[in-house]
């Protein structure tokens, strides 16, 4: 037994190696509930990069939730800065109520290292919709800078109107913090539906899930992220290393198509 | 032998689930190299008692014994249920007892439990059991949270009680783990979505890994991300051993 395991644990942790993941869904500042976890610095963030192969990826701030948008999104740059991570910083409306100062910003955050963007419609009470989001959306949007979304944020409905209000525009849904298997009869006809609509996969964790996915839509429509350090990393790393798919695809979901929709940030 | 205690045969259908054939399931097992899993047919948890038992007993077959069962004691059915938990403890693949007082809406600590308590007492068999924490927006996991299963833990020490997905959220796990240190006959299975960091390593400390289990939650849930966080927690190979099956071949009586 302790032979057998001790096979299965080096044959993930060299595939995991192997793999090189980027990691979509990483954070640093206070979660609400740390749980069992401590530690919410960039420096134990790239600690426990190492320990989990994860090679980079995009840092958020809970700050940004819970505290202030601004704030955070300024410490979130000052912590990455020289380590290699981008920052997904947090939007809100009134940052673009005056379009030259929200470009303006934009293109300041772009510069220091930001290649995503995070909003919290529901806790931030704003609604996503043109008259209320336009200018903030139409800016992500001419810089396709991709949108990351909790589905607990908004609707369904809401996410299809945006998709195809943007074409342009990636928009990653991630399943926090409920997982966002019972919601399959939603996302499935809107990975069909819109070609810029992604997930994101550290709640994505339905029984077979990848390789139906996958089967389904290909595999570039898979963002690697572990919500670390809320969420254990191997939950979602072991999806991918072990995924019935091809080395390929394993590839693409690992670090692939996280990569080129940072490369895709169009430079101020 | 590499046990997941924790799956399920049978029809999804709150959600699309991309399979639930054995065969699928079967397979996804000999990649991973999970031997044996035991799995709680949905059938019976939705009052449909008869194709629970004869689903349940057609994939022990059809699996080579890979897949022994716990059929679900129904309080708001309690004979009709007891017919068929009762037929299949006395038939090879029966393992357990399983109840969801979530889903059933119905205390843990409600006396239409006590026949099933008292079957498992009779029959050596462990009782495994939904548990979580309250919810906001899931009101029927009061029923399930690990408190309330005291009054038959303490009543029938000599039956096992495995509190499933461990109380599934924080507060549900600090519960779990109270209960766990109270009383020497209860367990907890880490199956379903709780994949706070670090819990694992902490279960083990407050509760000792001799009364923990690998579970999944097929087919909601892949067992892939169960299966590595184990395989990658900070514990000792020893301890890796006991949750990945030891303690599920000791508890169910399972063996090659």
């Amino acid at each position: 037994m302790i032979e057998r395991i001790s096979s299965l644990m080096d044959d993930y942790r060299q595939t995991r190696a192997m793999l090189r993941f980027l990691d979509a869904n990483l954070w640093i500042g206070r979660p609400r509930n740390p749980e069992f976890a401590s530690g919410f610095d960039i420096a134990t963030l790239r600690q426990r990069m190492e320990r989990y192969n994860i090679y980079g990826g995009l840092v958020s701030h809970f700050g940004a939730l819970a505290y202030g948008a601004g704030w955070a999104n300024e410490e979130l740059l000052k912590a990455i800065e020289g380590t290699g991570l981008w920052a997904c910083i947090t939007l809100l409306p009134e940052m673009f109520w005056h379009e030259a100062a929200g470009e303006s910003y934009l293109a300041e955050m772009i510069k220091r290292g930001t290649r995503a963007a995070r909003v919290f419609p529901a806790t931030h009470n704003f609604s996503l919709r043109a008259w209320c989001s336009g200018a903030l959306l139409e800016a992500l949007a001419a810089h396709c800078i991709p949108l990351v979304l909790w589905h607990t944020e908004t609707s369904w409905e809401e996410i299809r109107s945006l998709c195809q209000a943007y074409p342009q525009l990636p928009i990653i849904v991630e399943g926090t913090p409920r997982k966002i298997l019972y919601y399959s009869r939603f996302y499935y006809p809107l990975l069909e539906q819109c070609s810029n609509l992604y997930l994101e996969l550290h709640n994505l964790v339905a029984y077979l899930g990848i390789e139906d996915l996958v089967s389904r839509f290909g595999a570039q429509r898979l963002v690697f992220g572990s919500f670390m350090p809320v969420c254990d990393p191997n939950a979602t790393l072991m999806q991918v290393t072990h995924a019935r798919i091809s080395q390929e695809d394993k590839m693409l979901v690992a670090r692939e198509n996280l990569a080129q929709l940072i490369a895709g940030v169009k430079q101020p | 032998m590499i046990v997941d205690a924790h799956c399920h045969l049978g029809s999804v259908e709150a959600f699309y689930v991309p399979s639930t054939a054995t065969e699928e399931m079967l397979a996804l097992m000999d990649s991973l190299g999970i031997d044996i899993a035991v799995q709680m047919h949905v059938a019976a948890i939705m009052e449909c008692f008869e194709i629970a038992y004869e689903a349940s007993v057609a994939a022990y077959e059809q699996s080579a014994h890979r897949l022994p069962f716990a059929l679900t004691y129904h309080p708001r059915y309690p004979e009709d249920s007891l017919e068929f938990i009762a037929k299949s403890l006395g038939r090879p693949g029966g393992v357990g007892i399983k109840i969801h007082p979530g889903q059933h809406q119905t205390f843990p600590e409600d006396p239409a439990y006590e026949a099933a308590w008292r079957l498992a007492d009779k029959q050596g068999v462990p009782i495994i059991t939904h548990s979580w924490a309250l919810s906001d927006y899931n009101p029927t996991q009061r029923f399930a949270t690990p408190e309330h299963f005291e009054h038959y833990v303490a009543s029938f020490p000599q039956v096992n009680l495995v509190l499933a997905h461990a109380g599934g959220r924080y507060e549900g796990h600090l519960a779990a783990v109270r209960l766990a240190q109270d009383y020497e006959n209860v367990y907890l299975d880490l199956s379903g979505d709780a994949y706070s960091f670090g819990l694992i390593e902490w279960l083990v400390a407050q509760v000792g890994a001799d009364r923990i289990l690998f579970g999944s939650d097929i087919s909601w849930v892949d067992p892939r991300t169960h299966l590595g966080r184990v395989l990658d927690a900070d514990i000792t190979l020893d301890e890796k051993a006991l949750i990945l099956g030891q303690n599920a071949c000791r508890l169910f009586h399972l063996s090659s």
